[in-house]
């Protein structure tokens, strides 16, 4: 139904050009519905786009692997006898039997269970059984065809991305400006992140967009999130939207990466410090999500003072990676045991599995460095906030599969939805960050760059 | 950091104990224990669920994951999809019945069906290691289709001076690595 060179053709004649009108700045709902527009999304985005799979502590050592989903393809992610990362499809290469049954492990080969044929840690086929009275020397001959399929790799604090699309731009090009915020957020110590074991994994009854381009969103925190007021996390002042934070910096890439990081000093009441403070005050003082002054003392060391600066004014609150990860730090009352702020660090990513449904994975990240007080504190305010018990994401997911209740029925699905509230690029004096940057109050731009990058990829 | 306690080791420190038979009487007790817990949970009764609790709860649902037979790693004991003491149980509770909390207002209906339950003698007086299978059924809004969740529930119960039954510790052992639920905006 692909009528190349015009653009993506649906069967009914409509093009996918025609879904999102980039004059008014509206986006069809008929986009989370359709099998045959996440057919087109499974090909022409999560088989070519760097995907999140794994962080490198959950395999510290050769051998060690977990089983994943790169878009719809099972794979394995292993740590090679080098110390290197492989990502290789979790397929036997002679009859496509799933190769790996557990979900985690350690393990030297990897040995088909249908017939017996044998891959090493670095996907290299290494022979079948009975092979001359089978084969004679037709699998020597072509063995090198008979590697599992690998995709290539991407590292960005302790994440473990891959792509399958070998021609695809590399790591560092897909990142491009975004990785500037991303170093600033998640490399910020001498030793980094690591996770607190596999990530939590739950269903979701939506479509993958629904929170894909929500990640950009700061406008629903007072209505949705209105309990996280209600219990102190967020909106201390109800009437004053910076607390419910809303305001601060919104950033977007071509590539379709977007950022919002609020405002601390208007988000939160700190006492004690006055905005006058220096930025290494300041840091010190409160330091970020996860941090302790121990390692603020290190962040010198890895960042740029404008790195710093963000840290200590604007920091990172959501970070989205097009088209299927983000990074979320946060300090939330929510579930700390004395009441006081806790840190929540996640990383996220989530599958597609169809039209109405994706899988989601959630990782807590703590520095590596944390003392074990610092990793508890981080670990309980997490999970009581994000993941599948987590209270604020519970609330976003009644947003996500609410839209998808709408779009079941063809008279919504031909409805709209709005992204009118324009800022423009606002940015801020002597502001190091690249990119699209919207200094103010979070409106709309950074979603519908969001939406910019959607239509590009799926040929609009 | 992920060292993981073996399904074989947990079994063998959690039910230590004399197994109780059907007929004892605190068997029975903790029988209806069970029942009346489930049913406060079932009709949404979420401060009388918090009175069953013992100031000392720890509530806690580990991530499992699928191993091969024998590697006796089929859960977490740092990843938690829950991890409760009776402070943040209180938060949660408050944040459901006093706050606009949309993933429980309107709430989802739930019942929980609590079978095959074993009973030990547990550490301390008057204290008992539970074990029992439970089906959660989850209805939501005018959804036909339910969400079906199943575990294992290693429950630590203690009876008060007054002989009042409370739970002390519950640890979920979901068969789902994949949690089948958009989120778990209920106990189980």
């Amino acid at each position: 139904m692909m009528a190349e060179g015009s653009g993506a053709q649906l069967s009914d004649g409509v093009f996918i050009r025609d879904l999102i009108d980039t004059e008014a700045r509206e986006v069809s709902l008929r986009v989370h519905h359709d099998r045959e527009i996440f057919d087109l999304e499974m090909e022409r985005i999560f088989a070519r786009s760097w995907l999140p799979l794994a962080h490198e502590s959950e395999i510290p050592n050769p051998g060690d692997f977990v089983r994943r989903y790169a878009g719809q393809d099972s794979c394995l992610v292993v740590r090679r006898e080098d110390g290197s990362i492989g990502v290789m499809l979790n397929a036997c290469t002679h009859r496509g039997m799933t190769l790996c049954r557990e979900e985690k492990g350690h393990s030297q080969t990897f040995k088909c269970p249908y017939h017996g044929w044998a891959f090493g840690k670095d996907g290299r086929f290494l022979g079948a059984p009975f092979e001359k009275q089978m084969y004679g020397e037709v699998l020597r001959e072509t063995a090198d065809d008979l590697h599992l399929v690998t995709a290539k790799t991407g590292i960005l604090g302790g994440m473990i991305f891959a792509n399958w699309d070998h021609d695809a731009e590399d790591f560092e090009a897909y990142l491009g400006d975004f990785a500037w915020y991303l170093r600033a957020a998640l490399e910020r110590t001498n030793r980094g992140f690591e996770v607190i074991g596999p990530p939590q994994r739950q269903i979701m009854r939506a479509n993958w967009k629904l929170l894909a381009e929500q990640l950009a969103d700061g406008y629903h925190a007072r209505a949705l999130h209105e309990s996280a007021g209600d219990m102190g996390t967020l909106g201390h002042d109800v009437h004053d939207p910076a607390s419910w934070g809303m305001v601060g910096i919104n950033v977007s890439t071509p590539g379709g990466h977007t950022l919002r990081c609020i405002d601390t000093r208007l988000a939160y009441s700190f006492a004690g410090i006055g905005n006058d403070a220096s930025v290494a005050e300041r840091l010190a003082a409160v330091p970020p999500p996860g941090a302790n002054a121990e390692m603020v003392a290190q962040f010198p060391e890895n960042l740029s003072e404008g790195q710093m600066r963000l840290l200590a004014d604007t920091p990172p609150l959501v970070m989205g990676l097009f088209p299927g990860t983000d990074f979320f730090m946060l300090m939330s009352v929510g579930g700390s045991a004395d009441g006081g702020h806790g840190p929540v660090m996640v990383a996220r990513a989530w599958t597609p599995r169809a039209p109405d449904l994706f899988e989601m994975l959630t990782w807590t990240l703590v520095e590596r460095d944390a003392p074990p007080e610092l990793r508890e504190q981080t670990r309980l305010t997490t999970l009581r906030n994000f993941g599948i018990s987590g209270f604020i994401e519970q609330d976003d997911a009644e947003a996500w599969q609410g839209i998808q209740r709408s779009v079941q029925g063809p008279v919504a699905r031909r409805m709209t939805a709005k992204y009118q509230a324009r800022l423009g690029i606002v940015r801020p004096d002597d502001f190091e960050g690249g990119g699209d940057v919207y200094a103010g109050f979070s409106r709309d731009d950074a979603q519908w760059a969001w939406w910019k990058r959607y239509a590009e990829v799926m040929g609009a | 950091m992920n060292e993981t306690m073996t399904a074989g080791q947990t079994a063998t420190a959690f039910a230590a104990g004399r197994r109780l038979r059907a007929a004892e009487p605190r068997f029975l007790e903790i029988l209806e224990f069970l029942w009346e817990e489930a049913a406060l949970l079932d009709s949404d009764d979420l401060p009388g669920w918090r009175d069953l609790l013992d100031e000392e709860i720890r509530y806690r649902m580990p991530v499992c994951l699928t191993r091969r037979r024998g590697s006796g790693e089929s859960f977490e004991t740092e990843a938690m999809h829950f991890d409760e003491d009776l402070a943040s149980l209180q938060f949660r509770i408050r944040r459901f019945v006093e706050t606009q909390a949309w993933a429980a207002d309107p709430p989802s209906r739930a019942r929980r069906f609590v079978t095959g339950i074993r009973i030990w003698e547990g550490r301390g007086k008057d204290s008992y290691d539970v074990a029992s299978s439970v089906l959660v059924v989850r209805t939501m809004d005018d959804d036909f289709r339910t969400d079906l969740v199943t575990a294992e529930r290693r429950d630590r119960v203690r009876f008060s001076g007054e002989g009042a039954a409370r739970l002390v510790e519950r640890t979920i052992i979901c068969d789902q690595t994949t949690i089948g639920t958009h989120n778990l905006a209920i106990f189980l």
